[in-house]
C-alpha cells in the first residue's frame, strides 16, 4: 500500500497552533495525507484530532488618523497585509520556494518501508538518549550501602531543534552555488597543467611568485612598529644620497653636472626648498648641554676645591634664607602671635587711649589714684580751651590785599626799571658768552668725558645682553627655580669608589638643565584630575575580619 | 590725503611672536602633538624684547614663540601623520568598544607611523653639526638605558637606548676616543674627542635607586625618541668610518651562521660586556697625522705644541698597552672595562660576576687586580692589587702612576679633575709632584716624595720591622716596560724552539738596547725643545733619565754603549746666571717705566691682583708646611712612645 507523506506548511499559514512530540507528530501527518488525498496540493482545512484550527477571525475596527502629514502616512499607515503577504514570501522561500512552482517529486516521496518500524527505532535512540547522569556504584566490602557515582561517559543531549535551521530546512535552496572545485579539470586542462608543472620556465616563475608572497609577509611581520624600533642602514650625511643625484650617477652622467641636473629637476618638480628661518640654528641658551662640573664635586675632592664648592653652596643657601626671612617679616611677623594678640579688652582699652575714662568711674569707683588724674585731667582741659582761643583771636579773617590805583608816573618807572633789568641781563649773558671762548677746553673734556660716558654705557649693556644668553629666560608664568649645588659635606664624603652615594637625582637634573637652557618652559606637573572623589569601602571580608580582631582585643 | 593711520599690533614686535594657544591653532593640532613636534624640530619658546608690545597689551606672562618658526612648522610633513594618527586612536578605539578584534589586529598591522630621518638630517646639515650636538642625546640615552622597566617609559625605548649607548662605548673602545674622565657625586663624566669634536656625557653611578618624581616623563620620552634616531644615525656612520660592521659584530660570529636575526643581532651578551674586538672590514695601519699644519706653518711655536698634544695623545691612547687587568666583583665592572680596553688594556673579570670574561684569576700574566675592599686576600705576589681610582687617575693624568699611593687600605690622593685647567697661585705639593711627573721631570716608577720622606724617617728610627711589611707591599719595582718585554721574549721562546739557548742570550741585550735607545731619543728630543732652559735643569734631566735607563737596563747597556756608533752631545754655552738676572730684572723695571700714563692705573691694577694671590698663595704653602711638620712631629713622637 502507498501512503503519500505530505509536509503541509499551509497549517502554520491558518494560524494553528500545537504542541506535539516528534512521535506523535508523524501520527498526525499520516493522517492528515489520508483526509487530503493524493497529490493534493491545496490547503488543508481540516485539522488532525490534537489540532486546533481557528479559520474565522472578525476584523478589528480600522483606526482613523489624519491624512494631511507626512509623518501619519509612515507612522500610522497599516501595513500589516503588507507585512503579512511578504512574511509569507520569505517563509516559502525558506522552504523551497511557493508550492506552486515546485515539483510533485520535490514535495512527495514514495515511502516504501514500514512506517510503525522507524518509528519504533527512533523511540530506540531516545531512550538511548534518556539515560541517567548517575550510576549505582556498589562497593564490594560494604553490603548493602549503595553510593551514586558520576559518570564517565558524558551524556548525548538531544539534538535542539532550532540548530537545524541553521544548515537550511530539508529542500531549501542554497543561497549561491558553490563553486567547482579545482580538482575537477577536463582532460585538456589537465594535460595541459602537467605540460606547464615540466616547464622550467613556469617553475621558475612560480618559485619566484612564491618568494615574492613569503618576502611582502616578512615584510609586513618585520615593519618596525615605532620610530624606536627602526633600523639604520644608510648614511644619513652622504653626500648625494638623494634620489635624483643618484639616478643621474647611474647613468654615468659627468660629476660637474649632476649638481646643475638635479637643480633643474627639482624646479621642474616645484620640489623648492622650504625658507628656513634665520634663527634656526642659533642655540636658545649659551650654556653647555653638559656643563663641566666643579673640581669640589669630585668623589674624592681635594681639601681646596671642596671648600670652595662648599662656599658656594653656602651662599647660596644663605641667598634662599634670606629670601624666606623677608616674606615671614612681610608676612608672619606683621601680626602678634596668639598670646600677645589683642582681646577685645585690651583693644577698648587702647582706642580710649586719652579720653576722659567715664566708663571706668561707672566701673571702678574705689581706686582714688585714677580720680585724681582725673581731676588733674579737667584741669589741664580748660588751659587748652583757652589756647585755642588765644590763637584763633591773633589770625586776621582776610587774606585778600588791599590795593590802590597806580599813577601813570609810577607805571612808567617801573616800566624803565624794568627794561633796565632786561638791558643788563642780556649785557651779562653777552659777556659771559664772548668768554666763553676761552672755556673752549673744558667743554671739549665735558663732551670728551659724556662720550666717555655713553660708551660704558653701551659696553655694559652688550655685556649684560650677552650674559642674559647664558641665563634661564622667563618663558612661561612659573619662574625657573635654580636647583641647589649638590654637595657633599666632610663626612659624608665616600671613602671608597664603592660606598659613593649620589647627591642628586641625575635625571631631574637633566630636565632643570634642559629649563635652564630655554628648551622647556618651566610648569607644574601637569596631574590628574578626578571629577569625583574615589568612594572608599571597606571590603566585607576584611570588615569581618576587623571586627573579629576587635573581638579579639576585648577577650584578651 | 595723507598717508593711512597706522594700527596698533599690525608690524613690529607684534607680529613677530605668537603665543602657544595661538600656535596650536593655527597648527591644527592638539597641545600634545604641538609640543612634541616643537621638541622634535627642535623649535622653542622665546621671551620677547617687549612683553607688552609682542603680546598685543597684554602684559600678562605667556608662553611665545616665534611667528617666523611656526610658519616653517606648517611644511612638516609629519603633522600629517601625527593627524592620521589621531584618526587611526579614534578608530581603534570604536573597534575595540565593539570588540572587533580582527579589525583591530588588522588596524594594528597598517598602524601609522612617522620617521625621523629627515628631520635629524634637517636639525644638522654636516655630520659635525650632529657630532657637536651629542652631549645631550648620550647624557639622556645612557640614563633612560639605566632606568628600571618597570617605570612609565617603554620597554622598548629602554632597550633601544641601551643598544645604541653600548655600540657607542664600543666605538670608543676601537678609535681609542677617550680623553678624560671624572668621577663625582653625580656620576661618571666621560670625555672623548670623535674626528676633532670633543663630546662629555654622564652616566650615573651603578646601582643607584631611582626616585624621580620632578620629571615629565610624557616630554623626556619625545626627547629621547628624537636622540635615539640621532645616535643610531651617528653610531653607523661612526661605524663605517672605521671599517666597522654597523650592528657591531664579533669577528667569530660569521662562523656560526643561523638565521638572520642572529647574525645582525651578534653575540648580545657578549657585546654587551665591551670585552671583545669588533669585526672589521680591513685596518688601515699608515695613520696620516691628525694636525692640520697646512694652518699653523706660519707658528713654529704652536705647531711644536700641537706635535707634543699629538705625542701625548698616543701616549694615552696606549697607556694600558699590554697590561692585565682584573676586576673583582665589587667595582664598577663596565665603567672600569669601558676605560682600560679604551687604552688598549686587557680586562677580566670572574666567571661568575658577568659575562664576557676571558681569563680567569690564577692567569700569572696578570698586572693588576683592582680591588675595592680594605683588606683583601692577595695572594699572588705577581701582580699589583689597587683600588680603581689608580686606572681613572692614570688615564687623565697620561701617564702610569706610582702604584704605592692606591694599596688597598691606603688613604687615596685626591681624584683631581681633568676639567679644572685655569691656573691657581697655590698648588699643592700633590698637584706640583704630578705636574712634574707630566713634564718627565720626575721618572715614572719613583716613588712619591713624602713617602720616601717617611721611609727615610724610619731609617732614622732603625725601626727595621716597620719597613720590612712595608717592602712586602712595594714589590720590586721593575718598570712595566721591562716587564712587557719579558712576556715578549717568553712567547717568542715558545714560537723558537729551534733557536739554542745561547742564541737567545745573545738576542736579548740586543732587543732591549733597541728599546732604550728609542728611549735615548725620545729624551734628547725633548732636550732639544727645552734648550733654552738652564744649564742645571739640564742636568736634572740628564740624571732622570740615567736613572731610569739605569733601572731598565743596567749594566748591559753600557757595555753596548761602547760598542755601537753614538751621537755625543753638544756643550751648551754657559752665561753665569746672576748676570742674567739681574739685566732681566733691569730690563723689566725699563718696561714699567715706559708704560704709558693712561695704562699705569690698569697695569698696577693687575699687579695689586698678582700681589694678593701671591701672598695667598704663600699663606696657604706657610699653612701646609706647618701641617706637615705638625704631622712629622706627631709621627715621631708616637715613635718615641713604642
Amino acid at each position: 500500500m502507498q501512503i503519500y507523506n505530505v509536509w503541509m506548511p499551509e497549517i502554520w499559514r491558518v494560524g494553528v497552533a500545537y504542541v506535539l512530540t516528534d512521535k506523535r507528530w508523524r501520527a498526525v501527518s499520516r493522517t492528515m495525507s489520508q483526509v487530503c488525498g493524493v497529490g493534493s496540493s491545496g490547503r488543508c482545512q481540516h485539522g488532525g484530532s490534537m489540532v486546533k484550527v481557528v479559520d474565522q477571525v472578525t476584523e478589528p475596527k480600522r483606526k482613523r488618523f489624519n491624512k494631511n502629514k507626512k509623518k501619519a502616512w509612515r507612522k500610522k499607515a497599516d501595513i500589516t497585509e503588507v507585512e503579512e503577504r511578504l512574511e509569507e514570501q520569505r517563509r516559502e522561500e525558506r522552504y523551497g520556494g511557493p508550492l506552486e512552482e515546485r515539483k510533485d517529486s520535490e514535495m512527495m516521496f514514495v515511502d516504501l518501508g514500514d512506517g510503525e518500524g522507524e518509528a519504533s527505532q527512533a523511540d530506540q535512540e531516545n531512550e538511548a538518549e534518556f539515560t541517567l547522569e548517575y550510576t549505582v556504584d556498589e562497593v564490594p566490602g560494604s553490603a548493602g550501602e549503595v553510593k551514586l557515582k558520576p559518570r564517565k561517559v558524558k551524556l548525548k543531549t538531544p539534538k535542539l531543534k532550532s540548530h537545524q535551521f541553521i544548515n537550511g530546512l530539508p529542500g531549501a535552496k542554497p543561497p549561491h552555488k558553490p563553486r567547482k572545485k579545482q580538482g575537477t579539470l577536463t582532460v585538456a586542462m589537465k594535460k595541459k597543467k602537467e605540460l606547464q608543472s615540466k616547464d622550467p620556465k613556469q617553475i621558475k616563475k612560480r618559485k619566484e611568485a612564491v618568494k615574492q608572497m613569503l618576502g611582502d609577509l616578512q615584510r609586513k611581520t618585520k615593519r618596525p612598529k615605532s620610530v624606536i624600533s627602526s633600523k639604520y642602514t644608510t648614511d644619513l650625511w652622504e653626500e648625494g644620497a638623494d634620489e635624483v643625484t643618484q639616478e643621474c650617477k647611474k647613468k654615468g652622467l659627468e660629476e660637474s653636472f649632476i649638481g646643475s641636473i638635479s637643480d633643474y629637476y627639482r624646479r621642474q618638480r616645484r620640489m623648492k626648498p622650504i625658507k628656513v628661518p634665520k634663527i634656526r640654528h642659533v642655540p636658545t641658551s649659551k650654556l653647555d648641554p653638559v656643563s663641566i662640573p666643579h673640581a669640589g664635586a669630585s668623589y674624592n675632592p681635594s681639601h681646596q676645591s671642596h671648600q670652595k664648592l662648599l662656599l658656594r653652596a653656602v651662599k647660596q643657601e644663605e641667598k634662599r634664607l634670606k629670601k624666606i626671612r623677608k616674606i615671614e617679616k612681610a608676612t608672619i611677623k606683621m601680626f602678634p602671635t596668639i598670646d600677645k594678640a589683642p582681646t577685645a579688652k585690651s583693644w577698648l582699652t587702647e582706642m580710649s587711649e586719652g579720653l576722659p575714662k567715664a566708663y571706668e568711674e561707672e566701673e571702678e569707683t574705689e581706686e582714688p589714684a585714677e580720680d585724681c588724674e582725673e581731676q588733674e585731667n579737667e584741669e589741664t582741659l580748660p588751659l587748652q580751651q583757652n589756647g585755642e582761643q588765644v590763637s584763633n583771636d591773633s589770625v586776621t579773617v582776610s587774606s585778600k590785599p588791599i590795593t590802590e590805583r597806580k599813577t601813570k608816573k609810577v607805571r612808567r618807572k617801573e616800566k624803565r626799571q624794568k627794561l633796565q633789568k632786561l638791558k643788563k641781563l642780556k649785557e651779562k649773558e653777552d659777556r659771559i658768552r664772548s668768554s666763553n671762548i676761552y672755556k673752549l677746553k673744558t667743554y671739549q673734556k665735558e663732551i670728551a668725558s659724556e662720550e666717555m660716558e655713553e660708551q660704558k654705557r653701551s659696553a655694559s649693556r652688550r655685556a649684560h645682553k650677552e650674559q642674559l644668553k647664558f641665563m634661564p629666560r622667563r618663558l612661561a608664568n612659573m619662574k625657573f627655580e635654580e636647583e641647589e649645588i649638590p654637595v657633599n659635606l666632610g663626612d659624608e664624603l665616600a671613602d671608597s669608589l664603592r660606598t659613593v652615594v649620589p647627591a642628586v637625582e641625575l635625571l631631574e637634573e637633566r630636565f632643570k638643565n634642559m629649563q635652564r637652557r630655554n628648551l622647556l618652559e618651566p610648569r607644574l606637573k601637569h596631574k590628574l584630575k578626578r571629577k569625583y572623589k574615589p568612594k572608599v569601602v571597606l571590603k566585607r571580608g576584611h570588615r569581618e575580619e576587623l571586627a573579629k580582631m576587635e573581638k579579639m582585643e576585648f577577650s584578651d | 590725503m595723507g598717508s593711512k593711520r597706522k594700527k596698533k599690533g599690525e608690524a613690529g614686535e607684534a607680529k613677530r611672536y605668537i603665543t602657544r594657544n595661538a600656535a596650536v591653532k593655527k597648527l591644527q593640532l592638539s597641545l600634545r602633538d604641538f609640543r612634541r613636534l616643537c621638541i622634535l624640530k627642535g623649535i622653542y619658546p622665546r621671551e620677547p624684547k617687549n612683553r607688552r608690545k609682542a603680546q598685543k597689551g597684554d602684559s600678562t606672562i605667556k608662553t611665545l614663540y616665534y611667528m617666523k618658526d611656526i610658519q616653517f612648522l606648517f611644511h612638516e610633513p609629519i603633522i600629517w601623520k601625527f593627524r592620521e594618527h589621531r584618526a587611526f586612536s579614534l578608530k581603534i578605539k570604536h573597534a575595540k568598544a565593539k570588540k572587533d578584534r580582527p579589525k583591530v589586529q588588522r588596524m594594528m598591522q597598517n598602524k601609522p607611523m612617522y620617521r625621523l630621518d629627515h628631520i635629524v638630517r634637517e636639525r644638522y646639515p654636516t655630520f659635525t653639526h650632529a657630532l657637536r650636538d651629542l652631549d645631550d642625546p648620550l647624557t639622556l640615552c645612557f640614563l633612560f638605558s639605566k632606568l628600571p622597566q618597570v617605570q612609565r617609559t617603554t620597554l622598548n625605548m629602554v632597550n633601544m637606548c641601551r643598544r645604541l649607548t653600548l655600540e657607542f662605548m664600543l666605538y670608543v673602545i676601537e678609535a681609542q676616543a677617550l680623553r678624560k674622565v671624572f668621577i663625582t657625586i653625580k656620576g661618571y663624566y666621560y670625555q672623548v674627542e670623535v674626528m676633532g669634536q670633543t663630546i662629555t656625557w654622564i652616566t650615573p653611578h651603578p646601582f643607584t635607586p631611582q626616585t624621580t618624581t620632578g620629571v615629565d616623563f610624557r616630554i623626556m620620552r619625545v626627547f629621547v625618541e628624537f636622540y635615539i634616531t640621532l645616535l643610531g644615525f651617528t653610531n653607523f656612520r661612526l661605524y663605517h668610518h672605521l671599517n666597522l660592521h654597523y650592528p657591531p659584530r664579533l669577528p667569530h660570529a660569521d662562523i656560526k651562521e643561523g638565521s638572520e636575526d642572529d647574525i645582525e643581532m651578534g653575540d648580545p651578551e657578549r657585546l654587551a660586556s665591551l670585552n671583545f674586538p669588533l669585526k672589521r672590514n680591513h685596518v688601515e695601519d699608515n695613520e696620516s697625522e691628525t694636525i692640520d699644519t697646512h694652518l699653523l706653518e706660519e707658528d713654529e711655536t704652536r705647531l711644536q705644541e700641537a706635535r707634543e698634544e699629538e705625542k701625548k695623545k698616543k701616549q694615552q691612547q696606549n697607556l694600558f698597552k699590554g697590561l692585565k687587568f682584573f676586576l673583582n666583583r665589587e667595582t664598577n665592572i663596565e665603567s672600569l672595562t669601558f676605560v682600560i680596553r679604551a687604552c688598549k688594556g686587557e680586562v677580566s673579570w670572574e666567571e661568575s660576576t658577568a659575562e664576557g670574561n676571558t681569563f680567569p684569576v690564577t692567569d700569572e700574566t696578570i698586572t693588576h687586580e683592582i680591588v675595592d675592599r680594605d683588606n683583601p686576600k692577595q695572594p699572588y705576589l705577581s701582580r699589583y692589587y689597587i683600588q680603581p681610582q689608580w686606572v681613572y687617575d692614570c688615564i687623565n693624568a697620561r701617564l702610569l702612576l706610582p702604584v704605592q699611593d692606591y694599596f688597598p687600605g691606603a688613604t687615596l690622593p685626591p681624584h683631581l679633575s681633568p676639567f679644572d685647567l685655569d691656573a691657581h697661585a697655590y698648588v699643592p705639593p700633590e698637584q706640583k709632584q704630578l705636574l712634574a711627573r707630566q713634564r718627565g721631570e720626575i721618572p715614572e716608577d719613583q716613588l712619591p716624595r713624602h713617602q720616601d720622606s717617611d721611609s727615610d724617617s724610619e731609617e732614622d728610627e732603625g725601626s727595621k720591622k716597620k719597613k720590612k711589611t712595608n717592602d712586602a707591599n712595594i714589590r720590586p719595582l721593575d718598570s712595566f716596560k721591562s716587564r712587557t718585554q719579558k712576556r715578549k721574549e717568553k712567547k717568542r721562546k715558545l714560537v723558537q724552539k729551534e733557536a739554542a739557548k745561547e742564541q737567545e742570550k745573545e738576542s736579548k741585550p740586543a732587543l732591549t738596547w733597541e728599546d732604550v735607545s728609542r728611549e735615548a731619543e725620545a729624551m734628547e728630543t725633548q732636550a732639544a725643545e727645552n734648550g733654552k732652559d738652564t744649564a742645571t735643569k739640564e742636568n736634572g734631566k740628564e740624571e732622570a733619565a740615567a736613572e731610569q735607563n739605569g733601572k731598565d737596563a743596567g749594566m748591559e747597556e753600557k757595555c753596548n754603549r761602547e760598542k755601537e756608533m753614538r751621537v755625543y752631545r753638544g756643550r751648551v754655552q754657559k752665561i753665569s746666571p746672576n748676570a742674567a738676572e739681574k739685566q732681566e730684572l733691569e730690563e723689566k723695571k725699563l718696561a714699567i717705566m715706559m708704560i704709558p700714563r693712561k695704562k699705569k692705573r690698569v697695569y698696577h691694577m693687575l699687579r695689586r691682583r698678582e700681589k694678593r694671590k701671591e701672598s695667598g698663595a704663600r699663606r696657604l704653602t706657610q699653612k701646609r708646611i706647618a701641617i706637615d711638620h705638625e704631622k712629622e712631629k706627631a709621627k715621631k713622637a708616637k715613635k718615641m712612645e713604642v
